[in-house]
């Protein structure tokens, strides 16, 4: 299926890791965003955004509070969210799976890591929506 | 063997934008870090800045993980450790985790510096690992402690190497809760599952609340867009070059059109000169403007660095120090920010050494105890005005001269006759030095003399005001930028001659009745003080062809740092904004010349350096 992701990390380097690692997938589409603010402007813009990966901590609006959002909202409400994390943050996990994120995966992790934690989520949430 | 050692994550050409991000993006953060870490031990109540430092720890963690640079990693894994600790307020800021986190930050600059540099981690960080770790576990041992206290209260007054011993049980124990708990749920997704429908009901209450704070955040949010690009110095350096040469065009072009005017006022085509040239003047000067402006940065990325080497150097003497830093928004040209960091850290190096006193000192004399030093910078037409002012003891005049007599730098005669001001200067002589005893601080060989050659070396002027007991106060005055000067146009003999405008006090005529000899050299009354007169022709050519029958003799009046003198010249031209040329590699350095411009009639002139022909006369 055509996915099209938003990488959501206030870090340009974190966003190119992820976006590269993408690619290796054979996944050409995705926007970037550089808080969860930003994110929530461009999911807006664009509705063909069907997947999202976010970093946790970020200033403005943080990885959780983006997830809340989505959730919330009305449309995108069951859009896949795969969150990105790092090893011992076991309370911000827990939040992040309390706020109905679909996954989460921890940095540093491969591209296969990432294909298997995206395909887990196509296959839970139906491919979408 | 460089290569070797190269990580190659690091030199994997596919990784290349990655490795290039990363380090300009770490490089900004450390930057940033610079300045937050010494503010939060400022202000260790503000919630924000602590998170803000925590994500910076954060993001370079994740990003080197990817590139498999394990130290740089593991170190700001362990500052990450303790700033979380804060930021759960399990601990409160103190010197001792001060300390360590900016010794986990210098080794994070050291790495990404051998990173950068050789694509390698070959740096030891083990000593830095360890005393992180430590520190975790005496912070973790501090928990264990408080609980403990009920029970046993001796123990926790025993040493801290039965501390240590403590702590390595608790260590033990926390691993299990936060490795295996995590892996435990990443393993199996429908972990994932169960958790979620247990929390399903919590968090349609909240959702409620959220879809508001979607709509705002939707709505107050504007595009963000890049809006900065980074440019290589060298193209800068090279427009800066192509405006010079189009503002000697300009001047040219004034030029011509006068000459022009004078022979053909009134005709149409003169009239169309004029216009034009007055269009091409004005869009020149704004042209110059934009690209002075381009190379401009702020003087912050320069003040940034002094929160952390005042309080370094203040734990290190036992004082107590805050450091005030006031616009740092002001912009200079970039070559001058590079070459103005070292003459302010021996300057700030000094006011903490031997300006501010000691705690007890400062009580005692009923000052309060901890020393302000204040940075701070200004603009002052096209220049820029810095300042470092302490709140210290001062400097004592007779201090200074009794250490410049019996150093022979000066006479007993001679020091009776100094006015105040210029006891004070003597402290720029070569080989001055009040300190009583060489400290680790300052007094490392580099006195105030090279301070003040190098500022001198970059056009500008150096000044110190102090008062015995209140405190000292240094001025240093820059040019905006090095490239572009107005100069004063005069003319010795039938050779036009260019002297900087900024170190022009003043003009004068002088009756050849009133120049006076003293050991063989022409001096000059004015008012007060007595000045020596320079003759360009003699320091330029080795003789001066004395016209006996010239009665009045104009005087340009010169001064650089705490000195002036005259330069005897036959006329004055005029003030032309003068684009500064090397000489080229043929000449090379000539001494007394600073470089050469072409003026609006296309000769070639000569710039003379006031601070050369100052030393060629002495």
């Amino acid at each position: 299926m055509n996915l099209k992701f938003l990488i959501v990390d206030d870090s340009q380097t974190m966003r190119r890791i992820v976006a590269n690692s993408l690619k290796n997938l054979g996944y050409e589409d995705f926007v970037e965003a550089g808080d969860g603010k930003e994110a929530l402007v461009k999911l807006a813009a664009d509705d063909k955004i069907n997947f999202v990966i976010t970093d946790w901590n970020m200033p403005v609006l943080s990885g959780l509070e983006l997830i809340k959002a989505i959730r919330s909202d009305e449309k995108m409400g069951k859009l896949p969210v795969l969150m990105v994390t790092t090893r011992g943050v076991k309370e911000d996990i827990i939040e992040a799976l309390k706020a109905k994120v679909n996954n989460y995966v921890v940095k540093p992790f491969t591209p296969a890591i990432l294909r298997e934690k995206i395909d887990q989520i196509i296959a839970n949430t139906g491919g979408g929506n | 063997m460089a290569e070797l050692n190269q990580n190659p994550m690091l030199t994997d050409p596919d990784m290349k934008e990655i490795v290039e991000s990363f380090i300009i993006e770490t490089k900004e953060i450390l930057d940033k870090l610079d300045v937050d870490l010494v503010e939060m031990e400022k202000r260790p109540d503000d919630i924000d800045l602590l998170n803000s430092v925590f994500r910076h720890f954060h993001t370079i963690k994740g990003t080197s993980s990817f590139l498999g640079l394990d130290k740089l990693t593991g170190v700001t894994h362990k500052g990450e450790d303790i700033l979380n600790k804060l930021r759960k307020a399990e601990v409160s800021l103190n010197p001792t985790i001060m300390d360590s986190l900016l010794a986990a930050y210098d080794k994070m600059k050291s790495l990404l510096y051998s990173i950068e540099e050789f694509q390698n981690e070959d740096i030891d960080v083990d000593d830095t690992v360890k005393e992180l770790t430590d520190l975790i576990l005496a912070l973790e041992n501090k928990d264990v402690k408080i609980e403990k206290k009920k029970t046993q209260k001796k123990k926790t007054q025993k040493k801290t190497k039965e501390k240590t011993g403590v702590s390595k049980k608790t260590n033990i124990i926390t691993p299990d809760v936060n490795e295996e708990a995590i892996p435990d749920l990443q393993s199996d997704s429908d972990n994932v599952e169960e958790i979620s429908e247990n929390i399903d009901s919590e968090s349609k209450q909240q959702s409620e609340d959220n879809a508001v704070k979607v709509e705002k955040a939707k709505q107050d949010s504007t595009k963000k867009v890049e809006n900065s690009i980074r440019v290589d110095v060298e193209r800068l350096d090279e427009l800066l070059n192509i405006v010079s040469e189009l503002v000697l065009g300009r001047n040219r072009l004034a030029q011509v059109n006068s000459e022009f005017a004078l022979e053909n006022e009134g005709t149409k085509f003169s009239r169309d000169l004029f216009d034009v040239t007055k269009q091409i003047d004005l869009m020149t000067n704004e042209l110059q403007l934009v690209v002075m402006k381009t190379r401009m940065i702020k003087i912050g990325k320069v003040f940034n660095k002094f929160p952390r080497l005042v309080r370094d150097l203040s734990r290190d003497a036992k004082k107590q120090i805050d450091i005030v830093i006031k616009g740092e928004e002001t912009e200079l040209d970039k070559t001058l920010i590079e070459e103005i960091n070292d003459p302010l850290v021996h300057l700030v190096r000094n006011s903490v050494d031997h300006g501010i006193e000691n705690p007890e000192v400062r009580k005692a004399n009923g000052k309060n105890p901890t020393g302000t030093l204040t940075l701070s910078a200004e603009h002052e037409g096209n220049n820029i005005i810095i300042t470092i002012q302490d709140d210290g003891k001062g400097i004592d005049p007779e201090i200074i001269k009794s250490k410049a007599v019996s150093k022979g730098l000066i006479s007993a005669e001679k020091a009776k006759e100094l006015t105040r001001q210029e006891i004070l200067n003597l402290i720029f002589i070569p080989g001055f030095s009040t300190a009583e005893v060489v400290t680790n601080i300052s007094g490392r060989g580099v006195g105030m003399d090279v301070v003040k050659t190098n500022i001198t070396k970059l056009r500008g002027i150096i000044n110190i005001e102090s008062t015995p007991g209140v405190g000292t106060k240094i001025v240093i005055k820059l040019p905006l930028t090095l490239a572009i000067i107005p100069g004063m146009i005069v003319k010795v003999k039938d050779q036009s001659i260019v002297i900087p405008l900024n170190t022009v006090i003043e003009v004068l005529r002088v009756h050849r009745e009133n120049i006076y000899s003293v050991n063989q050299k022409p001096v000059i009354k004015m008012r007060d003080s007595v000045l020596p007169l320079v003759s360009v022709e003699e320091i330029l050519y080795g003789f001066e062809n004395k016209d006996e029958n010239k009665i009045w003799q104009y005087v340009v009046v010169v001064g650089i740092a705490e000195k002036s003198y005259g330069i005897k010249v036959d006329s004055l031209i005029g003030q032309k904004e003068v684009v500064i040329k090397s000489l080229g590699n043929y000449f090379g350095k000539v001494p007394g010349i600073a470089g050469s411009t072409i003026l609006g009639d296309g000769s070639v002139v000569m710039i003379v350096d006031v601070n050369e022909l100052l030393h060629k006369a002495e």
